[in-house]
């Protein structure tokens, strides 16, 4: 990987890292966060963003042609679409096991998707939905 | 007309130093991509009710397909429409590298309204700054000298239209995104 390039993944990851923060902070997804006060939530994601941006463009704007070394459109997407999975494993794994000591609180039942982070970890959510999804299949499979 | 305003904007290139040292970022193929589709990424995840944030969840897959075929678009034009670049035909002050494609349309125009137009169909706010953030990125692109207005224009119109189409076939094709978004919640990934 050249250098653009890596700066580039380094860029993404940290940006997109801060902005699941400032999302997750905004919209109420605590088990989501690597600090449970929401105003260090927003400015560790605000931080994160900031040196993202800082880290890639410490030498000024990066006019490589994508006819030389630069980062055509087409990888831009791709680099982009894979760091930003980089990126979600890296929270559900990280808010997993920072949170994994607050325990896990009483849910409601319709609590899909990224509505169970407001009382599960990852960890947690993913394991519950499996139990279910068996349970489920099982009941099915009597039928 | 379409040179008249290249050649009143780029001269302006010189005259406040720091404002060129902006522009040549804002120009260039990272700066504002990465932040529209970190705008993108954010109503993802952002949303205070589960109600909400299918229905953005729905603009951003609107959004990435019509950028998908904005570009498809733009692929098939510039092989019809062989315009060349401003700075071929005008004595211009360049603030950005010598683009090898065509000038029409403006791919970054195409994708930055794409992006945006079909955020603002999920989040009014976010494509709004996803908008501005587009907006930017073409009156940059103008002002370096490496596009026409009409080009942008023509840019925004084609990204304008493939949105709106894109957004009516999922809809159209409801409950086929409502279920993928539901197998992505069973794995807490949407």
């Amino acid at each position: 990987m050249d250098d653009l390039s890596r700066d580039y993944v380094i860029w993404v990851f940290l940006a997109a890292t801060g902005v699941i923060q400032i999302a997750a902070a905004h919209a109420g997804l605590t088990k989501l966060l690597f600090i449970r006060a929401k105003p260090w939530a927003y400015t560790l994601g605000m931080l994160l963003v900031i040196a993202g941006f800082a880290w890639f463009f410490r030498d000024g704007a990066r006019h490589i042609p994508d006819t030389g070394n630069g980062i055509n459109g087409n990888e831009q997407s791709a680099r982009f679409t894979l760091t930003c999975l980089a990126v979600g494993a890296f929270t559900f794994t990280l808010s997993s096991l920072l949170n994994r000591q607050s325990g896990e609180e009483a849910s409601p039942p319709n609590a899909e998707g990224f509505e169970a982070f407001r009382h599960r970890t990852y960890a947690q959510a993913l394991t519950h939905s499996m139990k279910v999804l068996w349970s489920e299949g099982r009941r099915w499979m009597r039928r | 007309m379409d040179a008249a305003i290249v050649r009143w904007l780029n001269g302006g290139v010189g005259a406040v130093p720091p404002f060129d040292d902006v522009i040549r970022i804002v120009v260039g193929d990272y700066f504002c991509p990465v932040v529209i589709s970190l705008l993108l990424f954010g109503a993802w995840f952002g949303s205070r009710t589960a109600e909400s944030r299918m229905v953005h969840q729905k603009a951003c897959l609107a959004a990435l397909i019509a950028m998908a075929f904005g570009n498809w678009a733009v692929e098939i034009l510039d092989e019809l429409v062989a315009r060349p670049r401003p700075f071929v035909e005008e004595n211009l002050q360049l603030l950005f590298y010598t683009p090898s494609d065509p000038s029409f349309p403006s791919n970054p125009a195409v994708v930055g309204a794409a992006l945006a137009a079909g955020l603002w169909t999920g989040n009014h706010r976010l494509g709004y700054a996803a908008f501005s953030v587009a907006t930017a990125w073409s009156l940059a692109r103008v002002y370096a000298g490496v596009a026409y207005p009409s080009d942008v224009l023509a840019g925004v119109a084609i990204a304008l239209a493939i949105t709106a189409t894109v957004v009516c076939v999922v809809r159209r094709i409801e409950p086929a995104p409502t279920l993928l978004l539901r197998v992505a919640q069973r794995f807490h990934l949407a």
